[in-house]
């Protein structure tokens, strides 16, 4: 279940109302990008981008505003394809601060909210929101990538939501989405022989581009930026890059071992021979936003750290 | 004027800054005045414009670069060591600084009987902006260290930064002010009084530190050092007080003498205070300490026996403490606010002797003693300057169209310290002056 609450206020989740009843109603169809991990027992999840429908009504006079989700032709697997629709679903809508800027979200949830006859969608979460942590550094040839549409001209309007969706098919198909280019923040602890207690920072951030266009098994190019391994020591910003990535129900994992990463530097990467990574593993939860992260460097340093790349609120928690 | 900001003889860095202010006030005052009425008012507005163009370049040299970013660097990737392409470079910055504010103000006060009560308020609007340009082109080599220690050409690195935004701040605040004062039935000018008001000082920016925000970009894009945000470390907010004094003025014409007495408590939050950060930084930064609250009290008194021979005195101690304050790495709650001096003495005799001359009226002698300290350096209060004082006297010679006065000013040869820094991480005092003498001659026109 997403841990998200968002403002519980009734707000205008698209755009313009039409005024010709005397309460005040709309309805608009919009459609947001994102990526699908499709998993069912016995079968290699199944990887693809699709884009989600929605069906947004709000009645101002009645003081409600319901969303139905559907999407037609989605692949499930390499040769299989389901059309399904939600029923109508009420959601919250409010905004969520970071720093000095407001971002949009809206969350829905149900455990069956089958729209039609013919699929079954249960376990259903959606948090549709803008509150994802961008990088603080820029990575050379890596220019973030959200999700927009880029039929869209206008780069504002292009934005589109961030789309975090769970939900299980037919009881059968399993589904997580996910965004390619994230940056995860939060909380890295290191420790290592001698020291008085463990080295802690939230400063560090984790920037995964996973490449999914290439033939054969995708790969990941992970940054830390901010990278410190102990009081005092320069902050880096290193590049672990091609490294194996293997989807499973819950997301994805990457691990390595014995990669000497590269530092970026100007406008290209130079080999840093001095903070060889032993051990490199992260564990990526679609439904949480999160990563699990851990590794050893130069035999000596042990990190780990935990955070998420959406920015993630609980019930009655202090926006930030 | 350029200045060698790191006050070593190691050539690490040099600062050039030219300053052009120009600024206009307006002070509209309407009074009413009456010598019949007990009520007297005055209510005014008040208008500012001010703009500051600043340019301050740092120039890095041959010492700076190699321990300050070379060194650095190579630490963090020692199989691919740099070297500058050249031992001098500069990180230009250039500000302008806008600002206005306006205020209206008001006092009334009212008379009853050996009572004059006092009441007054101020709004004051500020708002100021900061545009900044950040500039550097330099760049560096990168070597690849081979097996046998010899140094390969790998690649360049080009360093171009041309970063420029603009940071705004608006201040409101409301000034009460609330006072009484209270004429004994004393011969002479004599009563006692209390005030109370709050006070403001305006935030603003440190431009100091911009320096040190240039020097972290440009290791950012060598791949170490984190990027500054600017808002956060350039800004300083404004500072509130309340301010409570209650005193007297007292005169005894017939002993000639007059003492004024006064005492007061003043609590401020946001106190600005002004902080050198930790590590291989230049320059100095204000930031807002938490909560500071001071006490104390001043006497001053003059008296002129005789004619020609007058003297004066006046002696003021402070106590001021931090009530909150943490930097985020050290609690400094119950320490002295440092820079401000705890006892303040002032000594002074005046002998006026006339002479039967045509032209030259009189001889002056002066004879005085400045008391100050102790003072606290800094926040851990581990630094400081005991009281000292240092006498100064003077002998004049007067007339109606000119003056000759030959002085000495810390006859005693008093060492002391007047202010304490810090930079690239290295502590420094200034020295207070030593024995001083000399010759000042002035014409009334």
């Amino acid at each position: 279940m997403i841990v998200a609450a968002c403002g519980v206020a009734i707000a205008v989740g698209f755009s313009a109302c039409d005024k010709k009843e005397p309460g005040y109603s709309f309805s608009e169809t919009v459609n947001f990008g994102t990526y699908n991990i499709v998993a069912a027992e016995g079968e290699a999840p199944y990887v693809a981008p699709v884009r989600y429908q929605y069906n947004n009504h709000v009645d101002i006079g009645a003081q409600t505003q319901t969303m139905e989700m559907f999407i037609n032709d989605m692949k499930v697997n390499k040769d299989d394809k389901v059309s399904f629709k939600t029923m109508a679903l009420p959601y919250k809508s409010g905004s969520i601060r970071i720093g000095e800027s407001e971002y949009a979200c809206i969350f829905m949830s149900g455990s069956d909210v089958t729209g039609n006859e013919k699929t079954s969608v249960k376990d259903f979460d959606c948090l549709l929101t803008y509150a994802a942590y961008m990088p603080s550094a820029e990575i050379p040839g890596y220019p973030v990538s959200v999700p927009k549409n880029d039929k869209i001209t206008d780069p504002v309007r292009q934005r589109e939501y961030y789309t975090v969706m769970s939900y299980k098919l037919d009881d059968k198909w399993s589904v997580r989405t996910f965004w390619p280019d994230v940056t995860f923040k939060g909380t890295t602890t290191t420790s290592y022989p001698g020291m008085d207690k463990p080295f802690t920072s939230d400063k560090i951030e984790y920037r995964v581009v996973l490449d999914l266009k290439k033939e054969g098994a995708p790969k990941a190019d992970v940054f830390l930026i901010n990278a410190c391994f102990a009081p005092n020591m320069p902050k880096l910003k290193l590049a672990l890059r091609g490294l194996p990535v293997t989807f499973n129900e819950n997301g994805y994992v990457i691990e390595v071992t014995d990669v000497n990463p590269e530092q970026i530097e100007g406008e290209d990467f130079t080999e840093n021979r001095g903070f060889p990574f032993d051990r490199f593993s992260m564990t990526f939860d679609a439904e949480k936003c999160s990563a699990d992260i851990e590794y050893k460097v130069k035999k000596v340093f042990d990190g780990k750290f935990n955070g998420n790349y959406i920015l993630m609120l609980e019930e009655g928690a202090e926006q930030k | 004027m350029t200045l060698d900001q790191d006050f070593l003889p190691e050539p690490y860095f040099t600062l050039t800054q030219r300053q052009h202010e120009t600024s206009v006030t307006e002070d509209i005052v309407f009074r009413g005045d009456r010598s019949d009425s007990r009520y007297h008012w005055l209510t005014g507005a008040f208008l500012f414009y001010k703009h500051l163009d600043m340019t301050a370049p740092v120039t890095f040299k041959d010492k700076g670069i190699s321990s300050l970013i070379e060194d650095h660097r190579n630490s963090a990737n020692p199989y691919y060591p740099v070297k500058w392409d050249t031992r001098e470079f500069p990180l230009d910055s250039r500000f302008a600084i806008p600002a206005a504010g306006a205020a209206l103000y008001h006092e009334s006060r009212l008379e009853l009987g050996g009572w004059r009560l006092t009441a007054g308020i101020r709004l004051d609007f500020e708002t100021t902006a900061l545009d900044y340009r950040s500039i550097c082109h330099t760049g560096y080599e990168i070597f690849r260290l081979e097996d046998d220690g010899a140094l390969s050409p790998e690649r360049h690195v080009s360093i171009d930064i041309d970063d420029s935004d603009r940071l705004r701040r608006n201040y409101f605040n409301w000034m009460p002010k609330l006072g009484a004062v209270y004429s004994l039935p004393m011969e002479g000018e004599n009563n006692v009084y209390g005030v109370i008001s709050r006070g403001y000082k305006a935030g603003g920016f440190n431009t100091q530190m911009f320096s040190d925000v240039l020097q972290q970009r440009l290791m950012g894009v060598m791949g170490i050092g984190s990027r500054y945000d600017v808002d956060d470390i350039v800004g300083y907010r404004p500072e509130y007080s309340w301010n409570f004094e209650v005193g007297s003025h007292l005169s005894f014409p017939s002993a000639r003498l007059n003492i004024d007495v006064s005492l007061f408590y003043i609590d401020c939050t946001d106190q600005q205070l002004t902080m050198f950060p930790d590590g291989n930084t230049t320059g100095r930064i204000m930031t807002n300490a938490g909560r500071t609250r001071s006490f104390g009290g001043e006497l001053s008194a003059s008296w002129t026996p005789v004619d020609r021979l007058a003297f004066t005195a006046s002696y003021g101690y402070t106590n001021a403490r931090f009530i909150d304050f943490f930097n985020g790495i050290e609690n400094f709650s119950g320490k002295f606010v440092p820079y401000a001096p705890q006892n303040t003495l002032f000594i002074q005799g005046v002998w006026t002797i006339p002479l039967p001359h045509k032209h030259i009226k009189a001889l002056v002698a002066d004879v005085s003693m400045r008391g100050t300290g102790k003072i606290y350096w800094n926040e851990q209060n581990s630094l400081m300057q005991n009281f000292y004082a240092l006498l100064g006297a003077s002998l004049s010679l007067e007339t109606k169209r000119w003056s000759l006065q030959v002085w000495g000013k810390n006859l005693t040869a008093t060492r002391y310290y007047t202010f304490y820094f810090m930079s690239m991480g290295n502590e420094f005092l200034q020295r207070g002056r030593p024995v001083q003498a000399g010759v000042t001659f002035r014409i009334n026109i």
